[in-house]
């Protein structure tokens, strides 16, 4: 059996179950592979995609630390879509403590200054205001040492929070990048760690595709609602900026990674990390394959 | 007659200097994260800067306000509003700590006023000619804010990082810590060496600094030689104990004559507190011609900020020609632009012979600067002025959108641009050694300078075999502000392949123009 085989007959089963058995048995049995949700408002997007899912509790037991991780690198208001939308941060804080989560933990490795781009990106406010902890990475004190299973990259500093995290939940934004073509998830990776020059000066693309499969997430939320065309990851206004209103949800990284590139409009095959990645069994870049669900609101 | 209140005046004053310093401390010892209206209020009542500063209205009020104060009552600003003025204070106390009669340990000393005001001229004269740093090395406020910035801030911020990292072993996160202080070796030696030198002082003589070596002291003496108020002894009433000489550590009290040389006194009131008669009393002075007004005429005026750009930039025009073609002049010598830059200014100081005419080196914009990256030097702008600080690149780039450090500078070297104009302030320009880029050197992908750039001054281009993906770096000069963000990030190494070169008169940068995008396809399919 295939894994086309086998996930067309989990559906299948997932399907039988929905006729008799409770909602959330049926989502767990037929958990998607990627979920794709258009025409609303970020928090809105969430709440229907991941109830595709069978909700938050799918991802986040009673008790367990949640590590949310946006992107927070640029000190830039929200509207101008460089870092991940506030709305969107705060509503998975806030689904992941009604799940039970005993602490949801935010930080990311700024490009610019750490605790400015941390309040001009409203994402600091937002995921205070729904109950996150919003923790600094703006110093290599909270970094440690790990060994990464990677043909480019075989070591890096990690926060210790990824390193401490029962869930991960990484929520990149979707935005053009001059240098890597593209950046969604995997790239927004390198905010965990802190020396990234080390990555630009050692094939940048393998290395991200190196450290994605170092801690995977259990669940990538792409932020598509405006996006980023051109002078990415920081440009320079508005006008690089155009409205998608989308989102999409996955468990595998490069699957997200791989639809988020088309959404954009580029081929993922353009994109070399992703390819490296696929090739390196991180995920799956054959979406036709997956088990993808379409919502439009 | 007793005078209870004129004997609480020394505690009045002791309050508001404590409250002053507390203020100018917590200043200088900023990483980046203070309101920048505190740096700015606690600096705009400061002499030196805000004669630098004229005319801005806000240092006119404020050299107003001082004269004003010295005119009625002498130079209470010495002991109040001069941090480094209650530093002295402080250091006196602590060397006299334990020993019962420290605090009698003074007596009456001509006072230097001479020298004094010859000195200051110099400062004045140097500072117009520009060989050296006099002034910078003399000023208080400046003095006081470097041994608060390169003294004091490592430990402060050492101590608040150290607690910020306990507090989020316990996934406490109530602040952030801070990046490490830049550490310049060169000033630190000096501001210690300095120091050591102003505790002897202090030890010694009391406030001889102020008397002898201060440039503010020198313009407040001159302007408490007729004052509405001064300090006197009412020879009638005196007993004859001399305790008041033995208190004042300006050595201003002659108690065989009955006599206070009033502009070298520097208002702490100690006197008044110490006379167990109430002879020492708050006179009218205007009435009075003060004893030591005879002495020491024809100091300099104030310096006129303006005639004095004016004329360093002449005494230093052979220079601009060596600035003026920057590092490539100087570059040659050692082989490689990268080896000794020309020192890049903050947005906002317009030009090098602006900024070095204006800047006393105090060291307030590099505590304000968020980035760090404003740092101090010591001879970065020989000859032409010490210590000053100038933008380094090395632990981050200038923020595109801040403008602290001419929020804080109270001498105008840097101005507060506004936010549009900062944005287009181009203090240098991004050069690229194709050669040594990670690209070229290894053919791999790199443009972590074109990722931070923030003005789309850099766009990347495609680069080697048709097909093989590899796109490198273009700088448009035009764009292009100098802000480092392609600098700091870039990895290569010993040197970076991407760095500014100083602009020694800044320019105007042109606005990145685009085309505007395409509507989104109204589909609402997916595309996968």
């Amino acid at each position: 059996m295939d894994r086309r085989e086998f996930l067309g007959s989990a559906a299948a089963a997932g399907a039988c179950l929905a006729l008799g058995g409770p909602g959330k048995v049926l989502a767990k049995a037929g958990a998607p592979d990627l979920v794709a949700v258009k025409g609303g408002e970020p928090a809105a997007l969430f709440d229907r995609g991941v109830r595709e899912f069978g909700g938050m509790a799918a991802f986040v037991k009673k008790g367990q630390r949640v590590l949310v991780k946006p992107n927070i690198g640029w000190n830039v208001p929200p509207e101008r879509a460089a870092n991940t939308n506030p709305a969107l941060v705060a509503r998975i804080v806030e689904q992941c403590l009604a799940a039970g989560a005993r602490e949801v933990l935010v930080f990311d490795n700024s490009c610019d200054d750490g605790p400015t781009s941390y309040r001009t990106s409203g994402i600091e406010a937002a995921a205070r205001a729904a109950g996150a902890k919003v923790a600094p990475a703006n110093t290599e004190a909270y970094f440690h040492p790990v060994k990464v299973p990677g043909r480019s990259l075989t070591a890096a500093k990690v926060h210790e929070l990824l390193l401490e995290a029962d869930v991960f939940i990484n929520v990149p934004v979707l935005k053009h990048h001059s240098s890597t073509q593209l950046t969604v998830g995997m790239k927004n990776l390198m905010g965990t760690v802190w020396d990234r020059r080390f990555w630009h000066a050692n094939d940048l693309h393998q290395c991200i595709a190196d450290f994605a499969a170092f801690r995977k997430p259990d669940l990538v939320v792409v932020d598509a609602f405006r996006v980023m065309k051109r002078y990415g990851p920081r440009s320079g206004g508005v006008g690089d900026l155009v409205e998608l209103k989308a989102q999409l949800l996955a468990t595998d990284p490069v699957a997200a990674d791989a639809a988020a590139a088309r959404l954009f409009g580029t081929d993922p095959g353009e994109v070399p990390y992703i390819g490296l990645a696929a090739k390196a069994g991180v995920g799956r870049t054959d979406l036709e394959a997956l088990d993808v669900r379409r919502i439009a609101l | 007659m007793r005078r209870p209140r004129l004997r609480q005046l020394r505690r009045v004053r002791a309050a508001v200097a404590l409250l002053l310093l507390a203020f100018a401390t917590l200043a200088f010892l900023d990483f980046g994260r203070l309101p920048g209206w505190v740096g700015a209020a606690v600096a705009r009542l400061q002499l030196v800067p805000s004669l630098l500063a004229l005319p801005a209205l806000g240092a006119a009020l404020a050299v107003a306000a001082v004269a004003a104060l010295t005119l009625l009552t002498g130079r209470v600003y010495c002991s109040t509003v001069c941090p480094l003025g209650t530093l002295q204070d402080l250091v006196a106390r602590l060397a006299g700590r334990g020993k019962k009669r420290a605090r009698y340990r003074y007596r009456y000393r001509q006072p230097p006023v001479t020298l004094h005001l010859a000195l200051a001229a110099a400062a004045g004269a140097l500072a117009v000619a520009g060989p050296l740093g006099m002034l910078e090395l003399l000023e208080p406020f400046s003095s006081f804010g470097r041994i608060a910035s390169s003294l004091l801030r490592p430990f402060s911020t050492g101590l608040w990082n150290a607690l910020a990292r306990a507090l989020s072993r316990a996934h406490l996160y109530a602040f952030a810590p801070a990046a490490a202080p830049p550490v310049a070796p060169g000033l630190l030696v000096v501001t210690a060496l300095w120091l050591v030198g102003l505790v002897a002082l202090v030890v010694l003589r009391g406030r001889l600094f102020c008397n002898l070596l201060c440039p503010a002291g020198a313009v407040l003496n001159l302007l408490s030689r007729r004052t509405a108020l001064r300090i006197g002894i009412d020879e009638a009433a005196c007993d004859g104990c001399g305790l008041c000489e033995k208190v004042c550590k300006a050595g201003c009290i002659d108690a065989a004559r009955h006599a206070v040389e009033f502009p070298a006194c520097v208002g702490c009131f100690d006197c008044l507190a110490v006379c167990p008669v109430d002879a020492v009393r708050v006179e009218r002075g205007l009435s009075r011609r003060a004893p030591a007004a005879a002495s020491g005429e024809g100091g300099p005026a104030s310096p006129d900020p303006g005639r004095r750009a004016l004329l360093r930039a002449a005494a230093l025009a052979p220079g601009v020609f060596l600035v003026g073609a920057g590092a490539p002049a100087m570059g040659p010598v050692f082989g490689d632009p990268r080896l000794l830059p020309a020192p890049i200014t903050p947005p906002g100081s317009l030009h090098r012979f602006h900024f070095t005419s204006h800047c006393t080196a105090c060291q307030l914009c590099v505590g304000a600067c968020p980035t760090q990256v404003l740092r101090p030097s010591l001879f970065a702008y020989a000859p032409d002025g010490l210590l000053l600080p100038r933008l380094v690149y090395e632990e981050g780039a200038c923020a595109y959108d801040c403008t602290r450090c001419g929020q804080v500078c109270p001498t105008g070297a840097i101005q507060a641009l506004p936010l549009p104009a900062r944005h287009l302030a181009q203090v240098g320009r991004a050069r690229f050694v194709k050669d040594d880029c990670v690209v070229v050197k290894k053919g791999k992908a790199c443009g972590a300078c074109v990722e931070h750039c923030p003005t789309k001054a850099i766009t990347m281009v495609p680069y080697g075999p048709e097909g093989g993906g590899l796109r490198i770096p273009e700088v448009s000069e035009e764009l292009c502000i100098g802000c480092g963000s392609c600098e700091h990030p870039c990895p290569t190494r010993p040197l970076r392949a991407i760095y500014v070169e100083a602009r020694a008169l800044h320019g105007t940068a042109k606005l990145a123009q685009q085309a505007p995008l395409a509507p989104p396809p109204a589909s609402a399919d997916f595309p996968f």
